[in-house]
Parts: structure tokens; sequence; C-alpha cells
């Protein structure tokens, strides 16, 4: 699990710096680590609550 | 390959919509019944990888671009329904934050990438036999369905000659299927090999 974990962030991290580097100065391609930050904390918390939902929602 | 708002009639958006609001509907519904609450964080962490590498788009010129689209590899690893959920997240999540594809343009962006992407693709990779040889085939058909169907929902707009360019959307999104399909081969060995038990775990 450790190994997979450290996978996946190297890749994530490989992914989010090329995207940057080759995008950054492009005026099609913006890439905003704002945006980037928000959207994948929207996406943790509709998990978050999906989760939340479903445990509750299993327990009765 | 996402579609931003404005090109497409209201017509196909609304028809598109209902499509892909259905299909949602049918796959959270599935997905509640059978899969535990323990399972959802993989879908989480499955659902901003998605986000990432479809931001990572290729200029293509013609002032459009290609990008992965994770769809196979997500039902691959987790089943289609779950992997139609989660692309549509990431869609949302993109339109929103990016105006990476459009909010009205959504359900049609849903059905292109992550209908075609999850369930055909998923289906080819089951149909045909040979295990690696299906995933890159299934990343083929994939892209070339995903730009057919792109292609008819911009014709139905008005918004592009079919004749002139079906072929030109065939042909690049066809590659981008292939490097898909590669692409998830390679992903799909690497989890095999290190977290052989998240393959298939849910529907």
């Amino acid at each position: 699990m450790k190994r997979f974990k450290l996978c996946y962030f190297a890749i994530l991290n490989l992914i989010t710096w090329t995207t940057l580097l080759a995008h950054g100065h492009d005026e099609h391609h913006h890439f905003h680590w704002d945006d980037a930050i928000i959207g994948l904390l929207l996406i943790t918390l509709i998990f978050i609550i999906w989760s939340i939902y479903l445990k509750r929602k299993k327990s009765k | 390959m996402h579609i931003p708002d404005g090109f497409l009639n209201p017509a196909v958006s609304v028809s598109t919509t209902a499509i892909s609001a259905a299909i949602l509907a049918g796959s959270l519904r599935k997905v509640n019944q059978q899969v535990e609450p323990q399972q959802i964080p993989l879908m989480g962490v499955l659902a901003s990888f998605v986000f990432l590498i479809q931001l990572f788009s290729f200029p293509v010129g013609a002032g459009t671009s290609v990008h992965l689209s994770g769809a196979l590899l997500i039902s691959i690893i987790l089943g289609p329904l779950s992997g139609f959920i989660i692309i549509t997240i990431a869609l949302i999540a993109m339109a929103l934050l990016f105006q990476h594809g459009g909010i009205f343009s959504l359900g049609a962006n849903a059905l292109n990438i992550a209908g075609v992407g999850c369930f055909l693709g998923y289906g080819t990779y089951r149909l045909i036999p040979g295990d690696r040889v299906s995933i890159v085939i299934a990343g083929l058909i994939t892209g070339l369905v995903s730009s057919a169907l792109l292609a008819l929902e911009l014709y139905a707009s008005d918004m592009l000659d079919l004749s002139a360019g079906l072929l030109s959307m065939l042909s690049i999104y066809g590659s981008a299927g292939l490097i898909e399909g590669l692409a998830t081969l390679m992903i799909v060995l690497f989890i095999r090999k290190v977290k052989p038990e998240i393959m298939g775990s849910m529907v």
C-alpha cells in the first residue's frame, strides 16, 4: 500500500508539474494552481459526503 | 473533446443531458447498493487523478487539443458504473472551475467521454480475447466512437460540416485513443503488480 501511494503521488506530481511547465505561459491552456487545488478539494468533499451518506444508509 | 458552452443547440444539449442524467442516476443507485463506504475514498482518489490527467491537453492544431480521458482505465480498475460516476464528477469540477467544457454541454461531454469510455470501452475490453491487445483496441475504439459522437452532436447543432470534419476528427481522436489504450495498458499492468486486489473491486 505504501509503495502504491508513493507511486500515485509521484504520478500526480509528474502530471501537475509537466502541465505547469508545458502550458503555464500558453494563452489557450492556462493552468491555475488555485483552481486545481480547489478542484481537488471539491472532488474530495463530494466523495467525503457520499461516504458519510453511504455509511449512515448502510448502518440503518 | 470537451465541448464549450454555445456550441450545441438546445435540443442536442437537453437530450444528451437527459441521457447522461439517466445513466448517472442508474449508476448511483447500483453503486450505492453494492459498494461499501470504505471503498468510496478510492473512487475519490481516482476522480482526482482523472481531473488532473484531463487538464493535461496536447494542442493538435485547428484550435483544438486532445487529452487522455482515463475513462477506460477507471472502468477496468473499478467497473463501468463507478467509472461513469467518477468521470462525470471530474467533468463537473472542470466545467465549474476551468471552463474546460461548458455547463450546458456537460451532458454531451459526459456521454462522449464517460459514457463511451466506460461502457463501450469496458465492453470491448471484456469481449475481445487477449488481455493486453483488448485494452489497446478498446482505447482505439473508444477514441473513434467518442469523436464520431462528438461530430454528430456538432453536426446536429449546425456547427460542423460532417463530410469535412468527421475524417479529421476520427484521425485525431483515433490516434489519441490508441495512445490512451497504450497508457491504460501500462497503468493496468502496474496496478496488477502492486495492488491486484483493487482490480474489478466495484461495479
